[in-house]
């Protein structure tokens, strides 16, 4: 028995002085520097907020994208649900991201529509939003809804 | 022909006009249309009122507030830095502001302290009730001329991700079972500099992508 036992031993030894080795795997393994890309981890998720009137503050409406996911975000869509009485006189609603885009919408009647104007912004922060003429947000009722990736 | 317009309709301040003016015309490119139609939908009760407030005139003086003196929308008190209003949704194609631009040390290295307090006083979370990202860009935007202006916030973007992003591998480096929200020693992020995060970027179209990330075993 031992003596198969040594034969397996040799056996075992002779291969691994035959097979190559870097010089990567000979080095001291607190001297390796590795390259990696770091494994991200991503989703998506949004945030919605009905505006009332109460919420107009010199004719501007602010919200907050509240905490929020991820390190890095970047809005993927923004919809606006717009609710208005029949008949209303057509006015322009100005929507503000928290970084200063700005971009706007004529609502003519009630409507939802969905903006690609944002997209890659980062949504944390405070949303604007008001009207022109000025005093229109007070005949309608909005809701925003901000959709965006994010990762770690 | 110029007029003038007087009165204290809205509740503001007298305000002389002249309808010359870039306030004036662009107010009026952008919005007589809109307030002619409006005039004509009106009832007849509603049309009293609106006279009785000053008419068309009093409205259009109400909306060149809205513009400066170079005719550039600024919304009601100055909300929007001119620049950085992209006109009706779909008419500007986002390309030609989501690029990357140089932008100087100074606003960086603002965002980057902004970003790191941030991280540390929140624990890693986004917190949009108590950010002050917002008053970072304004300044920015307002310490360069406006061509550069949305491109520039652009790129400023791009970099604050990326500091965050860092923050977030080096506290989880240090801390494997971290996550945002629990707290943890402010000193990890005392390796994390601008300058650091910056030398391994590299950009890649209109982001800035990492390069790679080294580490000792």
């Amino acid at each position: 028995m031992k003596k198969v036992l040594s034969m397996i031993l040799c056996v075992s030894l002779c291969i691994m002085y035959a097979l190559p080795v870097s010089a990567a795997e000979v080095m001291p393994k607190e001297n390796v520097i590795e390259k990696e890309e770091v494994s991200a981890i991503s989703g998506s998720n949004f945030f919605s907020r009905t505006l009332s009137k109460l919420s107009l503050i010199n004719g501007t409406a602010t919200f907050s994208s509240g905490s929020i996911s991820g390190s890095e975000q970047f809005v993927t869509s923004l919809s606006l649900s717009v609710r208005v009485a029949s008949g209303i006189s057509p006015f322009i609603l100005y929507i503000q991201a928290p970084d200063g885009t700005t971009n706007s919408v004529v609502i003519t009647k009630s409507t939802t529509i969905n903006l690609d104007d944002f997209n890659g912004c980062n949504p944390s922060g405070s949303w604007k939003i008001w009207s022109e003429p000025q005093g229109a947000l007070l005949t309608a009722t909005i809701r925003v809804t901000v959709y965006y990736d994010y990762s770690y | 022909m110029s007029i003038s317009i007087s009165g204290n309709s809205y509740g503001h301040g007298y305000v002389s006009s002249s309808v010359n003016n870039k306030q004036y015309k662009v107010a009026e490119e952008t919005c007589l249309a809109d307030v002619i139609a409006e005039e004509a939908m009106m009832t007849p009760e509603q049309k009293m009122m609106y006279e009785l407030m000053g008419g068309r005139e009093a409205h259009m003086k109400n909306l060149m507030r809205s513009y400066n003196s170079d005719g550039d929308y600024i919304g009601p008190g100055g909300i929007i830095v001119p620049g950085m209003h992209h006109g009706r949704s779909g008419s500007t194609d986002r390309s030609t502001w989501q690029q990357i631009i140089s932008v100087s040390d100074e606003a960086r290295q603002k965002m980057f302290d902004n970003v790191k307090r941030e991280f540390i006083q929140e624990n890693g979370i986004s917190n949009g009730d108590t950010t002050k990202r917002s008053k970072i860009f304004r300044e920015y935007q307002l310490s360069v001329k406006k061509e550069d202006r949305a491109k520039g916030t652009w790129t400023l973007q791009q970099y604050e991700g990326k500091y965050r992003s860092a923050m977030y591998a080096a506290v989880k480096a240090a801390n494997p079972d971290w996550e945002p929200g629990q707290s943890f020693d402010s000193s990890i992020l005392d390796s994390v500099t601008r300058e650091s995060v910056e030398s391994n970027l590299v950009q890649s179209g209109n982001q800035f992508v990492r390069k790679s990330v080294d580490y000792s075993v």
